[in-house]
Formats: structure tokens, C-alpha cells, sequence
């Protein structure tokens, strides 16, 4: 599907759907990502807190300790492989499930995304994910970010008994962004284009069966390379250090940025698109990674998102299957 | 031993390993040990696909077990666990089905089954620092530098972990000495004269600390300052003949 003559930077952090090999080697991709809140969301792990973590940013006279609220690295692999699996469900027939012990171990998803064991006791499989997320931080303090909401459910008769309906789980407030990175290995350009259309269209996370949590993800670039890029804890400091030295947003020091009553997204975009080029650069410790053109960001999105998938899905099934059958031979 | 590095691990989110399970919650003890470094620095590689459910270190680390030796991870401040920052969350595995029925715990087809549905786990936040050490034979600090990766990936979910080196200066001594960073229990054949205390983890026990008497190499700081004469007050010691999974070769 993408051959490396027209794509030639895709070689440094992919591998050929033929070529795909069992045991792992350095080609890394990271996706650079900004999510966008575009509703109230929930992120928890006990149904009613906001999962929360105190940072430190910031150096000199200017330092603070914040509590981002956090998007679980779980919360963004669960979303997106169910988002996976359905998409595969459309576009192949493959009848592979969310079940802990019915995942096929067949489908391009389960080979990329790996999967530990399934309830099919004459093939015993392990396969390891080469797909990497990381928890996300925001770059605003929980206070800001994180809204109680009361919620009570009364029913509705004239005579009402005396319960306890009443909840009150935190929310994240629309417009809260989130830096993330999504880190793939040994990927073929094939499954990186599926990984970017699922990022793509995929549009609700956190609780699952809330029915909120819209997201909106910005992809600001894919990089290809030897090794990984920044992580997400890094550049969200970077991020909030950049907001505080720019003249025009009016912020004068660390607190008012993780204090703000907003952020805007394109901004802060630019910001962690250069946060994350200026850890690539050498004085930073210097990282094997390079940024991938525009235009084949546009085309693989393109083949992800539009009639394509289905075709870069059918040739990638054959590749993944190839690949796990080179264990057969052990 | 020719040349040596001091490497720090930043975990940038969570990393987790189930070192203990105890029923619903699974517990994170803060050590990573070598047979995990080896991997997560790329000085061996593992298979995407298992049909084995063997270990194969020693195989895996054939090329480079006699050249470089790369030490287990643990805390790098001494104060109370010498991690300052643990999460505890819940985690559950929901289906994606639109509509799944709720069985009671008596007639739940997949009782018997020992899958994951929810429980908590107790793992390392963000921000702590884990030390290891990685140590060269024939190979100079130099080339060891161009090894180590400047992010890596550690445990059950692939956690991400920022890493640092800082090189030491090496110096072989003979006498007793105090073995000053964790070692794997079957890294040297060296045996303990007393003071010792071990940690059962998985894989391989560690030997966190030990009096020994015998072969053993010093690094300390590289003193750049000649004149001022300034000794390390606290090198690091290992014995001298430490290899990665040396009796088990």
C-alpha cells in the first residue's frame, strides 16, 4: 500500500508488511496528539474522583506544584481498541470481541495491540502490544479543570419514598486539553495509517457507559526514528513554561497558566509541537527521531479515514497473519 | 570492569509490575530487576509473538552478558520505601457488547476461569527515580553511552521511563567490602560473609546488601579536581566477577 519510494521517511520508523518480524527492533513512530474536551467527560478509576497527580513545573523563582487531572493510559487504549475492533467489524469480516478471554488473536488488532491469552485452548498465544500510550495530564490545576457536578435521580411519582439519589461525580470541563503521545513499534505504515484513523474518528472516552466524554484528538505530527520521543509529562511542562513566556496571552507566571479559565487549543498546539522538536534537538540530550512530512501525514490519514481502510486493512490481515504463523516453526 | 555508568530511571506515569498479588489487588514492588533492563535498553530483544511461556534470558543476552553488565534498578533516595509517589487505582474489563448479561457469582459460566474482570493495583506514579548501574568489559564508557536509549519502556504496560547516565570512574580492589547496589541473587559467585539481606522477586531473588570479602570493582566519581584531593566518601561496589545470570550459564 505504501511503498517506501514514494514514503521514503516512513523507512526510518516502520517496517515493511512483508518484513514484519518477530522478534523486536528499533523503529519507532510516535504519533504527537492533542485532545480536546468538546463536553464534560469522567475519568476515574472509583466512579466518583477525578484520578489527579501532583507536578512540579517550572524553575527558579517561578516554580509551583499543580494537580493536573489525569487521562489514564487505560482510559485511552480501551476507548481506542473498542474503536478498533468495531471499525474491523464494518470494514472486514472479522468477529473478534472486547471479551477479556474471546479475543481472536488473528485480526490486525489484536496483532497490533497485542493480547496475553484467549479461551482457545488449542492455539496458546501471548502476543506482546506494539502500540505504547502513556497517562496524559492537563495543563490546568484540577481546580479549574475538574467540576463537581450534583446530580440526583428523584424518579418521578407525586409521592416519593426517601432515598439516597443523589451523586456527585467529578467532571472535567469541556475545552480541558490533554498533550499526549502515541508511541508505535515496529509498526507497518499499514497499522500506523489504521492507528491514525482510529485516532482520528474515534470521539468519546473516559466512562463508557455515561454517554459524554467527547473528544476532539489533533494530530500535530508523526515522527519516525531509532528511539522515542518526549513524553507526555515533559511536554505538558514545557507546554505551560511556553504559555507563561509568551507576551501576548497575558499570563505572568506559572499559576495564572494552570489557574486559566481556558486555553486555546491552536495555540497550544504550536506550543507542544515545538516542545516536542526542541527535545528532539541535541542540546536536549539529542534524540534519533525525525519529523515526517505533511503530505504523508494527509495521505495515510487520508486512506485511514476514507474508503481505503478497508483495502490497507485486508492487506495488513494477510501480513499479521504471516507473522504470527512465523512462530509455527518453533 | 573497564568502564561504568550510573543511570537514572524518571518515570514519566505509571509503571507496574505484579510482584505480589494478594487476591484483588496486585502490589508493585519498586526494583526492575535486570532481566527486565536488558530489554527495555535494547541490549536484547525479546518475540512479539509467545508460543514458548519459557524464559529465555540466557539466550537472549548471549552476545552481550560478557561485555556489559547491567545492574537491577532500585530507588535512588534511601528515605522511608525510596519511592516518593504511589497511585492505587481500580481497573475493570468491560466488553464491548451492547448488551452482556450479569451473571451471579454462582452461575457464572467463567467462575472457574481465572480472568481479570476488576480489582486495584498498586504501582509507581510518575516522578520517582529508580538507579542501576551498567558496567563495560572491553567496551569504553563511550560506546556504552551510545547504547543506552534516552526513554525506555518498563513493566506490564509498558510504562515510560526518562533515563540519565553519568559516567564513573572504575577501580579493581581486592579486601572486604559492602556490596553498595542490588544484585541479582545468581549474578556472581561470590559468597556473602554476613549482613545480608535478600528480596524474593520474580524472575530472580536480588541480594539488596551483603559483606563480602574477595575481587570487587569501585566506581566513584570522576574526579576531575586532582588537588583538592576529593574522595568519594561512599563508592559503589560490586563484585568483580558480576555477570548477568553467571551461575546459570
Amino acid at each position: 500500500m505504501f511503498d517506501y519510494d514514494t514514503y521514503s521517511e516512513l523507512e526510518r520508523g516502520t517496517v515493511p508488511a512483508e518484513e514484519m518480524s518477530i522478534a523486536p527492533q528499533n523503529n519507532f513512530t510516535s504519533i504527537l496528539v492533542l485532545r480536546e474536551l468538546e463536553s464534560h467527560a469522567i475519568f476515574t478509576t472509583d466512579g466518583q474522583s477525578a484520578d489527579l497527580a501532583s507536578v512540579a513545573v517550572g524553575s527558579g523563582d517561578d516554580r509551583e506544584t499543580y494537580s493536573p487531572g489525569l487521562m489514564f493510559m487505560r482510559k485511552q487504549t480501551g476507548s481506542d481498541r473498542r474503536f478498533g475492533k468495531s471499525l474491523q467489524r464494518d470494514l472486514l469480516d472479522v468477529e473478534c470481541t472486547m471479551q477479556v478471554n474471546g479475543m481472536c488473536q488473528d485480526c490486525v488488532e489484536c496483532i497490533l495491540y497485542g493480547s496475553a491469552a484467549s479461551d482457545d485452548a488449542d492455539q496458546q498465544l501471548s502476543i506482546t502490544s506494539r502500540v505504547m500510550y502513556d497517562t496524559a495530564y492537563t495543563l490546568r490545576d484540577a481546580t479549574a479543570a475538574i467540576d463537581e457536578k450534583f446530580q440526583n435521580a428523584p424518579g418521578d411519582d407525586y409521592a416519593k419514598t426517601a432515598e439516597a439519589t443523589i451523586r456527585e461525580p467529578d467532571f472535567f470541563e469541556p475545552g480541558t486539553l490533554f498533550p499526549t503521545v502515541i508511541t508505535l513499534r515496529d509498526a507497518t505504515p499499514e497499522e500506523l495509517a489504521f492507528v491514525l484513523g482510529i485516532t482520528v474518528k474515534n470521539k468519546r472516552y473516559g466512562a463508557a457507559t455515561s454517554r459524554l466524554g467527547r473528544v476532539k484528538n489533533h494530530i500535530l505530527g508523526v515522527y519516525t526514528g531509532s528511539e522515542e520521543g518526549a513524553a507526555n509529562l515533559g511536554l505538558t511542562r514545557d507546554v505551560i513554561k511556553k504559555l507563561r513566556d509568551n507576551e501576548t496571552t497575558g499570563f505572568d507566571s506559572i499559576q495564572d497558566v494552570i489557574t486559566a479559565s481556558a486555553h486555546d487549543p491552536q495555540l497550544v498546539g504550536e506550543y507542544l509541537r515545538a516542545a516536542f522538536e526542541e527535545r528532539i534537538d541535541a542540546n536536549h540530550g539529542g534524540l534519533d527521531v525525525e519529523r515526517v512530512p505533511e503530505e504523508t501525514v494527509n495521505d495515510l490519514t487520508a486512506a485511514a479515514t476514507g474508503d481505503d481502510l478497508a483495502n490497507v486493512l485486508q492487506s495488513q490481515r494477510e501480513a499479521s497473519r504471516k507473522f504470527v504463523e512465523q512462530t509455527e516453526e518453533e | 570492569m573497564d568502564s561504568a555508568l550510573e543511570v537514572t530511571l524518571r518515570t514519566q506515569g505509571e509503571i507496574w509490575l505484579a510482584s505480589r498479588e494478594v487476591g484483588r489487588l496486585a502490589d508493585t514492588e519498586p526494583y526492575f530487576l535486570n532481566t527486565a533492563l536488558y530489554y527495555a535498553f535494547g541490549l536484547a530483544s525479546g518475540r512479539y509473538v509467545d508460543r514458548l511461556f519459557e524464559p529465555t534470558y540466557l539466550d537472549d543476552t548471549a552476545a552481550v552478558a560478557d561485555e556489559i553488565y547491567v545492574t537491577p534498578a532500585a530507588p535512588a533516595s534511601t528515605s522511608d520505601e525510596g519511592v516518593a509517589n504511589w497511585i492505587t487505582s481500580t481497573y475493570n474489563t468491560s466488553s464491548d457488547d451492547y448488551a452482556a448479561i450479569n451473571y451471579s457469582a454462582q452461575n457464572d459460566p467463567d467462575a472457574k476461569k481465572n480472568l481479570p474482570s476488576y480489582g486495584r493495583r498498586r504501582v509507581l506514579g510518575h516522578g520517582n527515580e529508580l538507579r542501576c548501574y551498567v558496567l563495560g568489559r572491553g567496551i569504553s564508557a563511550r560506546e556504552l553511552e551510545a547504547e543506552i536509549p534516552g526513554y525506555v519502556r518498563l513493566g506490564k504496560k509498558r510504562g515510560k521511563a526518562k533515563v540519565e547516565t553519568e559516567r564513573r570512574s572504575v577501580d579493581t580492589e581486592t579486601g572486604q567490602y559492602e556490596l553498595g547496589h542490588p544484585i541479582g541473587a545468581y549474578d556472581t559467585e561470590q559468597t556473602p560473609t554476613g549482613n545480608l539481606l535478600t528480596k524474593r522477586m520474580r524472575p530472580t531473588p536480588l541480594v539488596v546488601q551483603g559483606s563480602y570479602e574477595g575481587e570487587y570493582v569501585e566506581l566513584s566519581d570522576l574526579a576531575e579536581d586532582s588537588e583538592t584531593d576529593e574522595k568519594d566518601d561512599s563508592p559503589v561496589k560490586f563484585p568483580a566477577d558480576v555477570r548477568f545470570l553467571r551461575s546459570k550459564r
